[in-house]
């Protein structure tokens, strides 16, 4: 345990990387109660791995790596699980009052998350390190494949992103 | 649809979102006082104190033969049951904890359901060790339980009680707990399968 850490200087930590956080665990968990288990997994596992925290990497792939790792096998486990961790009631990550925003903005944020919601838990990784600009070879790193491999899985998504759009957009245009 | 028009969505959801999300600090502070462990860690712990505690129950087997060396009937089903304990241990001696940060993810998932399959698979050992470990040590009890109360151990309820216990125990109750067991096996030997799957693709 990193006795010698400041914890105001963790919790400074995770509020600057709440978002990367908070887009991995609504990525990997849809259910609001085993959303707080997931959320207070991956703080515990962060908290624990703070010591070994190497400062040549960037502070948010740090959180990444754990987070996805964490999520991972917490969504793996998930299905056989009968005990829960989470004891507090409350989540971690709170969300302030939506605004409205646009028909256009909604439908777009639906179609992101019905895409990736369809994905495996590893090609939800790939996906996610991908939108946030990590290169293939940080991906292939992070993932633990070859580089040429996750060229492969990128190039299937995109096939299948465009398949998944022209259904969206045939739904949509159905509907209107 | 390209990759890229989705990056854009998604970066401009996460610029909304920035504002929107309160950690909740109290919350955080009280998760690192309690010291929580997660639920992996706690399953990767108790098998490790398992492990650990076969060595004790090795230890008693060995002190419980020593006080009756002469008496090969109880020494040598003692020594038995101690190297039986010793024996699992050996079988578990490669469990260790996983590393989140080190690992990558299909190494760190790889070695979840190694573990797992590991569990599993041994499972079906440890029940019976433990049953041959009981059986080991039963003769000895009885032995001095008999010095103080040698009117109830010549009882026939309580021999039948013995064998109706070590028929539970050795036939009946494993039959449901391997039926268990075997599910839980194949589950994790389905997902090692994925994994593999997933690097070779």
């Amino acid at each position: 345990m990193p006795k010698s850490i400041d914890k105001e200087k963790f919790i400074q930590i995770l509020n600057e990387n709440k978002l990367v956080l908070y887009k991995v665990i609504n990525i990997y968990c849809k259910e609001s109660e085993d959303r707080k288990d997931l959320e207070q997994e991956i703080i515990i596992q962060l908290w624990k791995s703070f010591d070994l925290y190497d400062s040549q990497f960037k502070i948010s792939t740090w959180i990444y790596k754990i987070a996805m790792n964490v999520s991972i096998s917490f969504y793996r486990n998930n299905l056989n699980r009968k005990t829960r961790t989470s004891s507090l009631g409350e989540s971690i990550f709170q969300v302030a009052e939506i605004q409205d925003d646009s028909l256009l903005v909604i439908e777009e944020r639906k179609f992101l998350n019905e895409f990736i919601n369809q994905l495996d838990e590893f090609n939800k990784e790939i996906i996610i390190l991908y939108l946030e600009n990590y290169s293939y070879k940080k991906i292939a790193e992070m993932v633990g494949i070859s580089e040429s491999n996750v060229g492969t899985k990128i190039n299937r998504l995109k096939i299948k992103l465009k398949e998944n759009y022209v259904k969206f957009n045939t739904i949509r245009n159905g509907i209107r | 649809m390209e990759l890229d028009d989705l990056k854009t969505i998604w970066v401009r959801e996460k610029m909304e979102l920035e504002s929107k999300i309160i950690l909740n600090h109290n919350l955080v502070k009280e998760l690192i006082f309690n010291k929580s462990k997660n639920s992996f860690d706690k399953l990767i712990r108790i098998s490790i104190v398992g492990r650990n505690l076969a060595l004790v129950y090795m230890l008693i087997s060995l002190f419980l033969a020593s006080t009756v060396l002469n008496e090969i009937q109880y020494s040598i089903p003692a020594f038995i049951g101690a190297a039986a304990m010793l024996f699992s241990f050996f079988q578990h001696i490669s469990l260790v904890k996983p590393d989140y940060l080190k690992m990558s993810t299909i190494e760190l998932q790889k070695n979840i359901a190694r573990f797992r399959v590991h569990t599993a698979k041994y499972s079906k050992y440890d029940i019976s060790i433990v049953c041959i470990w009981l059986l080991t040590v039963l003769p000895f009890c009885f032995k001095y339980f008999s010095k103080y109360f040698p009117i109830i151990i010549s009882q026939p309820i309580f021999f039948y009680s013995y064998y109706f216990f070590l028929i539970f125990f050795l036939i009946i109750f494993p039959i449901f707990l391997y039926k268990k067991i075997d599910k839980e096996l194949e589950e994790s030997e389905r997902q090692l399968d994925q994994l593999i799957e997933f690097e070779k693709d």
